[in-house]
């Protein structure tokens, strides 16, 4: 989708304290063998704050920076991955209730790892479609630390980090202005992520160990005995899905600075991302992902707040945010830095 | 580093030799951590531990040379004689 006037008005992130990699593996936590070849440096670990507390505390920040009031928000957007309190309680209404506390609506957007860029577009087409709004605020915010996770074994394909992210999407200006966003599903890859497990009962109901590559390795026994299942080359949706958003943003990848990405595993960041796209680490965000792991819908708001606070962006160069989500599905979208925040 | 070639926008100037049964065989073993000699002609490279991740590293480098090829058709038919037709 091409964009047109909508902005990012103000960024925040709530990153919680890190457990190093080395402290990770003498408690036994992580695999001794993964500590060079993984590249990882830390994790992100909040302890007992709830996600919907962190996700308050980047809103707050993201606030403040937009400079906009809270009767600006015209509506608010929460996009979690992973359970944030109690059973169908809102925790959109609880995050409204403590930053702009105002009668909008507050929803929350599920779209695994996505969820982010999704809701960027979500926000984009109300500000594009109701004429009297001005700003939506979107967060994002998940705590692993839970009972039947294991953050650093979960999956091959990333150590689960902990953290809140939020922008203010606003069509009155901001740092950089949203160019294009967009994404690439493939239906039938639903199933690389359920594996073998029933539908019903929710595992979750049943306070089983979150356990992902046990789904996979099911798929894998079955593969071996010739039932091949949907797989396909990340890369290859990635190129579809950023071709795509350069196209509507009149760009090519030579014209973008940086690639702020998901903070998945070292080997899947370079064979499913930046060996596809044709670019290397340095363009890349790796720098930081490798000091958070893997924070939901926050991968990416941290990404381009770093490169933002180290001086790594200008106005005037292209941002590239990308994300590939259980689904499956892979989104990007295009900003313009129009100035630093 | 250059972009690999993609299956749909392909424009090889020349066709690339193809990799032989034992090139395909060595950068299997390399990519998934274990021994050429254990992998033979028809070994299921899943059973040897092959997973989609390393299919993504082997399709970049082949792609990289040249050569057409979709992951879902070499998912399809894990082993190097499989391969090797699909790469030739």
């Amino acid at each position: 989708m091409k964009a047109d006037n909508v902005y990012l008005a103000g960024i925040g992130t709530c990153i919680p304290e890190r457990v190093t990699i080395d402290e990770a593996v003498e408690r036994g936590w992580y695999d001794a063998a993964l500590r060079e070849s993984s590249g990882m440096i830390s994790v992100a670990v909040a302890g007992d704050t709830p996600a919907p507390d962190m996700a308050v505390s980047a809103a707050r920040d993201a606030l403040k920076r937009s400079g906009h009031d809270p009767g600006d928000i015209d509506a608010l957007i929460h996009t979690p991955v992973f359970h944030q309190g109690p059973d169908i309680w809102s925790a959109p209404h609880y995050i409204l209730h403590h930053t702009v506390d105002r009668p909008v609506p507050a929803l929350e957007l599920r779209q695994g790892c996505l969820g982010m860029l999704t809701s960027l577009r979500f926000a984009a087409d109300l500000l594009s479609a109701e004429p009297d709004s001005t700003a939506v605020l979107v967060t994002a915010g998940d705590n692993f630390s839970t009972p039947n996770v294991d953050r650093w074994s979960v999956s091959d394909n990333y150590v689960l980090g902990d953290g809140g992210s939020a922008v203010v999407v606003s069509k009155r200006g901001g740092f950089a202005r949203l160019l294009s966003v967009g994404s690439v599903s493939i239906p039938e890859a639903e199933l690389l992520h359920r594996g073998g497990d029933p539908l019903f009962p929710p595992s979750a109901t049943l306070g089983k160990p979150l356990d992902l590559d046990a789904r996979v390795d099911h798929l894998r026994r079955q593969w071996a005995q010739g039932v091949v299942p949907p797989l396909f080359h990340l890369g290859d949706v990635v190129n579809e899905a950023v071709d795509a958003v350069l196209a509507e943003a009149g760009l090519t990848m030579d014209d973008i600075t940086r690639v702020a990405h998901s903070a998945v595993a070292r080997d899947q960041v370079t064979n499913g991302f930046l060996d596809p796209l044709g670019i290397d680490e340095t363009r890349g965000t790796w720098e930081v992902n490798r000091r958070t792991g893997h924070c939901g819908g926050t991968d990416q708001i941290v990404g381009l707040d770093h490169l933002l606070s180290t001086g790594r962006l200008r106005p005037g160069d292209h941002v590239l945010l990308l994300a590939a989500a259980v689904g499956m599905e892979v989104g990007a979208a295009v900003l313009e830095i129009t100035e630093i925040p | 580093m250059s972009r690999p070639v993609t299956d749909d926008t392909a424009t090889v100037p020349a066709a690339p030799a193809a990799p032989t049964a034992d090139e395909i065989r060595d950068a299997v073993a390399r990519t998934v951590g274990v021994a050429a000699e254990a992998i033979a002609d028809d070994t299921n490279l899943v059973a040897v531990g092959l997973k989609s991740l390393h299919m993504m590293q082997l399709i970049n480098g082949w792609r990289r040379a040249g050569h057409r090829v979709r992951l879902k058709d070499l998912a399809a038919d894990p082993t190097v004689r499989g391969w090797s037709r699909l790469l030739s």
